[in-house]
């Protein structure tokens, strides 16, 4: 038994793989079927009130998954991030895992595990809703879906990082997902008071996916990309040293 | 003691805001010995054998460990593990962190060790507080550490479990060094070679087990006489190696002398000199416990 490995078993004995994929998956689904079917079930709403749904477009039947992803999706990678690398909430377990191994040996197996299944499961979701819309509506230029899906992964990855600074800074798991909620909340909203900083902010790959299938160049979000990246080390790196100060 | 340290601090302070929890702390570990670290609940063990495996930092003093820090194994006084995992996982996963180059067998051994053998392949999810603290000895011992540091460990075993984790301490201690906290005095007193009695943050008292319990206890002999024991008494108390003479049932006297030497030549003279009829003297064996209580107290 390695910590990769345990980590790896966390996801699969504990089931929390079924409740990500689940989480993603069920909007790549649901996305791209409601925003096709949207004027039929409004139709059938009745009453005498007349409902006008826009034309279903690619772009908005990804626009639906991504609203949901964004959402309920990435609290559910919030919550099951910070249950393994809030693992100071549990100081007996912390001890047998500070005492044998250094911090950064322990941490990063824990975030990798969580930033790929978080990544992939979104990948995967991702896929389904472009089959989806593909099969339902019309289908999607790959380049703008791949690239689309490498920026919200990377999104994803830097969130998970931002877990494990949060980690680095509460113990417990409620308070480890509620700090991450706060600050990646935080985040789109400094993009709209500055105005020039918001091409930097990780958030904005949020909307990379559904931008890109608009025609927006894949270039335009460069910037947060790098941005995440390097966000994404330095919240590693401070959370290796934030919890080596910490007294167990 | 061994003149040999394995451990050692010097001025040892550790405060919570206001609160000392430890203070002036010089603890020294001789190599292969089994220390015994006692005291009172809250008198600071376990932050003691925090700071030495790492886990706390003290706010003045100095800790010096002449053991690398991958042959020291600490072992928490409620170990918990993720209830996931099998017991063999565990053991598997802390031989994996800590020595690499042993077998994977390795992990059976310390499982049959703490006597889990047969629950190897169970996950811990279901295990008793006992099992689990025998998990975190086998997660402890797994490694072949030179310096074990174990935190009560066997507060939740049954007397069964107690004695087949202190043979197993006692084994140990035999080829290792061995520093374990508790508050059950006859366990420290059964495998320890070397004690330390800590209280409200100080340490009382340090050296071997042997001198503790001769030289810090008043010395005290048990005598049965025939009735009537009034002379004997009578000719007892004016003595000046008498500190103190009671009667503690029909014909039975304990007399607590100020130094077993004073005693051997004056008791039997002064005996014979109230004409006492002897059914037995015998001295009063001193036992950690009392030793404990006058430290403590």
């Amino acid at each position: 038994m390695t910590l990769w490995r345990m980590e790896l078993a966390r996801l699969f004995r504990t089931f929390r793989w079924a409740g990500l994929g689940a989480a993603y998956i069920a909007f790549g689904l649901l996305g791209p079927l409601v925003t096709r079917y949207q004027e039929a079930l409004f139709r059938n709403v009745g009453g005498g009130i007349t409902i006008e749904a826009p034309p279903p477009t690619p772009a908005l039947a990804i626009s639906a998954f991504v609203g949901n992803a964004s959402q309920i999706g990435l609290i559910v990678t919030i919550f099951i991030a910070a249950g393994s690398l809030a693992f100071d909430a549990h100081p007996e377990w912390a001890s047998f895992l500070r005492t044998r191994a250094p911090l950064a040996r322990i941490l990063v197996p824990k975030f990798g595990v969580n930033a790929a299944a978080a990544a992939s499961s979104f990948a995967l979701a991702a896929v389904v809703a472009w089959i989806v819309t593909t099969a339902l509506i019309a289908p999607i230029p790959a380049t703008a879906m791949l690239a689309g899906i490498a920026y919200w992964a990377l999104y994803l990855v830097f969130a998970v990082a931002v877990v494990a600074l949060a980690a680095g800074i509460v113990r417990s798991v409620v308070g480890v997902a509620g700090l991450t909620a706060v600050v990646l909340l935080v985040l789109p909203l400094f993009g709209q008071i500055v105005a020039s900083v918001k091409p930097w902010l990780p958030s904005s790959l949020v909307g990379a996916l559904v931008e890109l299938i608009e025609g927006t160049s894949a270039t335009s979000f460069l910037r947060a990309a790098v941005a995440s990246a390097l966000s994404t080390v330095v919240c590693v790196t401070v959370a290796v040293r934030l919890l080596a100060r910490r007294e167990v | 003691m061994s003149d040999v340290l394995a451990v050692r601090t010097d001025a040892l302070r550790k405060e919570y805001g206001a609160t000392v929890a430890l203070d002036d702390v010089g603890l020294r570990v001789g190599r292969g010995s089994v220390y015994g670290l006692v005291g009172p609940n809250g008198a600071g063990k376990s932050t003691l054998l925090g700071i030495l495996g790492g886990l706390r930092r003290p706010t003045a003093g100095v800790v010096t460990i002449e053991v690398p820090v991958g042959r020291m194994a600490v072992m928490p006084d409620t170990p918990r593990f993720e209830p996931w995992l099998t017991a063999r996982e565990v053991v598997d996963l802390s031989r994996r962190l800590v020595a690499p180059q042993l077998p994977a067998a390795r992990a059976d051994e310390a499982l049959a060790q703490a006597g889990l053998a047969d629950v190897a392949g169970r996950r811990v999810g279901g295990f008793s507080r006992g099992m689990l603290q025998r998990l975190g000895i086998a997660a402890t011992i797994v490694g072949e550490p030179e310096l074990l540091m174990l935190d009560e460990p066997c507060s939740a075993l049954d007397p069964v479990g107690r004695y087949e984790v202190l043979e197993l301490v006692s084994r140990l201690g035999r080829e290792r060094t061995v520093l374990f906290s508790s508050h059950i005095l006859s366990d420290v007193q059964r495998v320890c070679d070397t004690v330390g009695v800590l209280g409200e943050g100080r340490l009382l008292y340090q050296g071997a087990l042997e001198d503790l319990l001769t030289e810090r206890v008043t010395p005290a002999y048990l005598l049965r006489l025939r009735p009537p024991v009034g002379p004997t008494v009578a000719e007892l108390r004016p003595q000046p190696w008498v500190l103190g003479l009671e009667e503690i049932g029909r014909g039975a006297l304990r007399v607590d002398v100020s130094s077993i030497a004073d005693a051997e030549v004056g008791l039997v003279a002064a005996l014979a000199r109230a004409g006492a009829s002897v059914v037995s003297i015998e001295p009063v064996a001193a036992d950690l416990e009392a030793v404990f209580l006058e430290l403590t107290s």
